[in-house]
Formats: C-alpha cells, sequence, structure tokens
C-alpha cells in the first residue's frame, strides 16, 4: 500500500516549509478574530444579569480551559503517533505542546480566579470543574518534567508520551471521580450556577474567541515546532542551505 | 445583529461598575502570558539561525 | 511467542521479589516506621483533642499513606536495574505481564500491605470512631495496592533516573487524585451513615482496570527500548 503521503507529513523539512508559508496568513487571521472578539465581548456585549461586569473574563476563561484540555489530548496523540510509527517530528510536537498547555491552563485558572472573586467572593473555591483544571495543571507538569529529566532527548521524548497517554486514560475518571467529591461536599446553601443561559448576544464574541483561540494554539504551536525542527535537523544539508541563503 | 455599545463612556469601560479591576486584570494578565508564548519561539528561532550562521560561515571560510 | 514452561511466572516472581525484600533486614520496615510517625506526628500540629482532629483524621490517615507508599514505589526496579536482570528480564521472549504483576505483588506485600494494616490501630490513637476502623483497612487495603501499580508505572517511566522521588511523585500524584477521593469517601460515609459500599465498588473497579493496564503499560515502555 503507498503510504508514501503519510510519511511525507512526517518530514520536519516539509513541515517547516508548510508552516512557513501558510503562518503569516494565519497570524493575521487570528489576530483580527481576537482582536474583534475582545472587542464585541468587553464592549458591546450586554452585562449578565446576576454577575454584571464580571461575566466578561469569560470571553477569555472558556477559550483558554477549551484549549487546555484539547491541547492534552493533542499532545498525548502525537506520542502515541510518535510511539507507533517512530516518526520525530510527532514527538518534537508533543515536546512543544507541553509548555504551551501549561500556558493555557494557568490563564483558565487566573481568569477562573479573577472571575470568583467579584462572583462569589473568593479568589478560589473547589468546584468540580477548576479542581480538574488544577489537576490538568499537574498532568502537564509532570509531563514536561519527565521529558526534561533524560540526559538522552530520544528516552525522555518516549517517556513523556508514555506519561501523555497514561494521563489521557486517567483524565475521564479523574473528572468523574472529582465531580462525584464535589457533589458529595458542596454545601448545601452555596449554589454554584453554571454559565449563564446565553444571550446571541453574548454568545456571537464567544464562539469568535473560542475559534481565535484554536487558531492562536496553531500558530503558537507552528512556531514551537518551527524552532525545535531546526535545533533538532541543524546538521542537515537542508538548514545548511536555509541558513546560508 | 444590532449591538449596542454597553458603557456610556471610556471611564465607564475601564471602571465597569466595580468589576473593572478584574476584567482588565484578566486581560492584561492573559495578553502578557499568551504575548510571552508567541515571541518565545520566535526568539529563540532567529537566535538559532544567527548562531548557526556564524557556524557555517566559518566552517566555510577555514577550508582555505 | 510464549515459551510454555512448567513453572507459573507469577509466582517465581512473586517469591524471588519476597525473598529478597526479607533478606533485606530493615530496609522492608522504613515505609511503615515512616508512615506511624507522620501519622503520630498529626496531632503535634492540630491538638489532640480537637473536633477538627476527629473530622480530619481518615482523610490524613490516607494522606500519610499515600506518601509513604509513594516514596517507596519508586524503588521496586532499582535492584533489578543495578544488577543487570532488568534487562535480562526484557529480552526473553516471555510476555512480561506475569512477572510484572509478580514484582508489584511482592512490593505491595513487603512496603504497602503492613501500612494498611497498622492503620486502623494508628485510627485509635487519633482517636477515630471505631466503626470507622473496618472500612479504613478495607480501602486501604485496596487502595494501597492501585498506589503500587500506578506507582510502579511511575517507576519504570524514571528507572535510569537517580533522585528521582520527587520527579516520580510530580508524575503520579495527580494520578492518585481518584484513589484519594474514593478510598477517603468510604469512611465519610460511614460516618455519615450513608452506604460506604458504593465508594469502595468505585474504588474496586479501579483496582480491577490498573490491575489489568499496569502491568500492560508497564511492559510497553520496558519493550520500547527506552533504557540504555
Amino acid at each position: 500500500m503507498q503510504w508514501t503521503w503519510f510519511h511525507k507529513f512526517a518530514s520536519p523539512k516539509w513541515f517547516y516549509q508548510i508552516t512557513g508559508k501558510i503562518l503569516p496568513f494565519l497570524a493575521w487571521l487570528t489576530f483580527f478574530l481576537l482582536v474583534i472578539g475582545l472587542v464585541l465581548g468587553l464592549g458591546y456585549a450586554p452585562a449578565d444579569a446576576k454577575q454584571g461586569n464580571s461575566f466578561r473574563i469569560i470571553y477569555i476563561h472558556v477559550p483558554s480551559n477549551f484549549l487546555a484540555l484539547a491541547g492534552y489530548f493533542l499532545m498525548a496523540i502525537a506520542g502515541a503517533i510518535g510511539l507507533i510509527w517512530r516518526i520525530k517530528l510527532a514527538f518534537w510536537v508533543m515536546k512543544c505542546a507541553a509548555p504551551i498547555g501549561v500556558v493555557f491552563t494557568l490563564v483558565g485558572l487566573l481568569t477562573g480566579s479573577l472571575w470568583g472573586k467579584p462572583t462569589w467572593g473568593s479568589f478560589w473555591v473547589w468546584d468540580a470543574r477548576g479542581t480538574s483544571m488544577l489537576i490538568l495543571l499537574f498532568l502537564y507538569v509532570g509531563v514536561y518534567s519527565l521529558g526534561r529529566s533524560f540526559h538522552n532527548a530520544n528516552s525522555g521524548e518516549k517517556a513523556s508520551a508514555f506519561l501523555a497517554i497514561v494521563g489521557t486514560v486517567n483524565i475521564p475518571i479523574i473528572y468523574k471521580s472529582v465531580d462525584w467529591w464535589f457533589t458529595l461536599h458542596q454545601p448545601a446553601t452555596i449554589k454554584f450556577t453554571s454559565a449563564p443561559s446565553m444571550h446571541p448576544d453574548m454568545f456571537y464574541p464567544l464562539l469568535i474567541m473560542i475559534v481565535g483561540f484554536y487558531l492562536l494554539y496553531a500558530v503558537v504551536l507552528m512556531l514551537a515546532v518551527r524552532a525545535e525542527i531546526l535545533l533538532r535537523e541543524r546538521k542537515t544539508n537542508w538548514v545548511r542551505t536555509l541558513v546560508l541563503k | 445583529m444590532s449591538m449596542t455599545f454597553q458603557f456610556d463612556n471610556f471611564a465607564q469601560l475601564i471602571f465597569m461598575d466595580g468589576h473593572g479591576v478584574f476584567v482588565w486584570s484578566s486581560v492584561l494578565l492573559t495578553s502578557f502570558l499568551l504575548l510571552s508564548l508567541v515571541l518565545n519561539p520566535i526568539l529563540k528561532r532567529r537566535k538559532l539561525l544567527k548562531k548557526l550562521k556564524i557556524e557555517f560561515m566559518g566552517s566555510d571560510n577555514a577550508s582555505y | 511467542m510464549i515459551f510454555a514452561t512448567k513453572e507459573n511466572l507469577f509466582i517465581s516472581y512473586l517469591k524471588r521479589d519476597l525473598v529478597v525484600s526479607f533478606r533485606g533486614k530493615s530496609a522492608s520496615l522504613n515505609p511503615l516506621i515512616f508512615f506511624v510517625m507522620i501519622v503520630l506526628l498529626m496531632p503535634l500540629s492540630l491538638g489532640s483533642y480537637s473536633l477538627a482532629l476527629q473530622k480530619v483524621a481518615p482523610g490524613i490517615i490516607w494522606i500519610m499513606a499515600l506518601l509513604s507508599v509513594l516514596l517507596s514505589a519508586g524503588s521496586i526496579f532499582d535492584e533489578d536495574y543495578n544488577d543487570g536482570s532488568l534487562e535480562q528480564m526484557i529480552i526473553t521472549p516471555n510476555l512480561l505481564f506475569l512477572p510484572l504483576l509478580g514484582k508489584m505483588t511482592a512490593h505491595w506485600i513487603s512496603k504497602s500491605l503492613p501500612i494498611a494494616i497498622t492503620a486502623p490501630f494508628l485510627g485509635l490513637f487519633l482517636p477515630m470512631p471505631e466503626n470507622a476502623l473496618i472500612p479504613l483497612l478495607v480501602g486501604l487495603i485496596i487502595g494501597t495496592a492501585c498506589f503500587t501499580l500506578l506507582g510502579s508505572i511511575g517507576a519504570a517511566l524514571t528507572v535510569p533516573t537517580k533522585d528521582k522521588s520527587f520527579l516520580l511523585a510530580l508524575i503520579i500524584l495527580p494520578l492518585y487524585v481518584p484513589i484519594i477521593i474514593f478510598g477517603s469517601s468510604v469512611i465519610y460515609y460511614m460516618a455519615d451513615g450513608m452506604n460506604w459500599r458504593y465508594p469502595l465498588a468505585a474504588l474496586s473497579s479501579i483496582f480491577c482496570i490498573l490491575v489489568v493496564l499496569s502491568p500492560l503499560a508497564i511492559s510497553g515502555i520496558f519493550r520500547s527500548s527506552m533504557i540504555e
């Protein structure tokens, strides 16, 4: 069977060249989407009846949480591809995805904290989603630290890949158990309302921001992988020609 | 979609009925973190290209 | 390929590791002594007769048990790695599943089971209500087995690293969360008069999943030639 097309995707040189071509377009698109979404969300969306203006943080909080979770799965899948098909590029994608995921998770946690203070009076509440996000942060940090603790970069990448896969299997279990724990210990007097029922004028900026964040993740990942490619492939001819041009 | 600007003036936009502190610090914090996420690999790549250029040029010049 | 042998691989590795660990004099008792000490230190920071102590006692015993098992989890493959027998184990054509299960069982028996058995007696010191002691014991037996199974995956990932205790803790602790939640809920359910078999069932199902997946994951890790 002709698998050459599949292995073409595995070529670092091809990846570098293709991303070099589409990055400018993607970056501008991302920038416009984020600016438009933020302007609409911060200035034009009607304030929430119960939470007032603090709910506007949702336009950053929700997209970054989405990406934090999606980014972990992407990292684990990249690791799995690297392990199964022995594709170096997949490992490099996984390796770059780890610190990026840490930042997105951190943004989600910090914005959630800043949203919680005016809404529920404290910077942190031990609710199911927030606690699960906190554990996700630790999972990311674990994958990152494990990869860096090996002298041999290849062994480190394999170890990270395994850990990312084990973590992925655990994420649903962890979320379910935290959810269960939360309903067990939730003080009966406090009601944590989920996202406010959305007026369309509230919802469209959110949609724009979510798409913008997905694109931002893609842009940041491509930038990071490009840098990694140059570093790891610096002994090859094509990098040499590229540098000397 | 008829969207109206929600605030009467710029000062209101910043203050947001007292919630402005939280909203704007979220925006600034996030922008700072995400900007560094974008700039970090760009700077790394440029530094590497510069370094490799010196290396490769040097080795080329060394072969008289 | 599986070569048929008369000898059961699980039993032989179980016996081998048990003999090695019991031959090693005081090294076997350290996790237990550590556990006893940190549990008994708890009233010193909380106040010996405070109500808070009674309420948090089960949760804290669980955390202390977790720490004691976690600190000893990294050592499961150390001796074999150092004297080369781990490499020998990996290059044989047999499935690694049974030998690994045998090793993990031996490790659990020698390091974690004493902790689980001692915990109810320590509970009397704290003091915990007496009807909570049996759920504590049962929960800890299953829970420490789960800790060992997960911790061994971390040990397999960090075999070549020196100084591995904190790294191991870092990568494994998030995965321990469901076990802690269900394990301590067994006791809290009992205290609140609810049916403590529910969280115990959840804990047991986690154990069943781990008992199958953990040796599989570890043999995948070892067979991927990650260890020089």
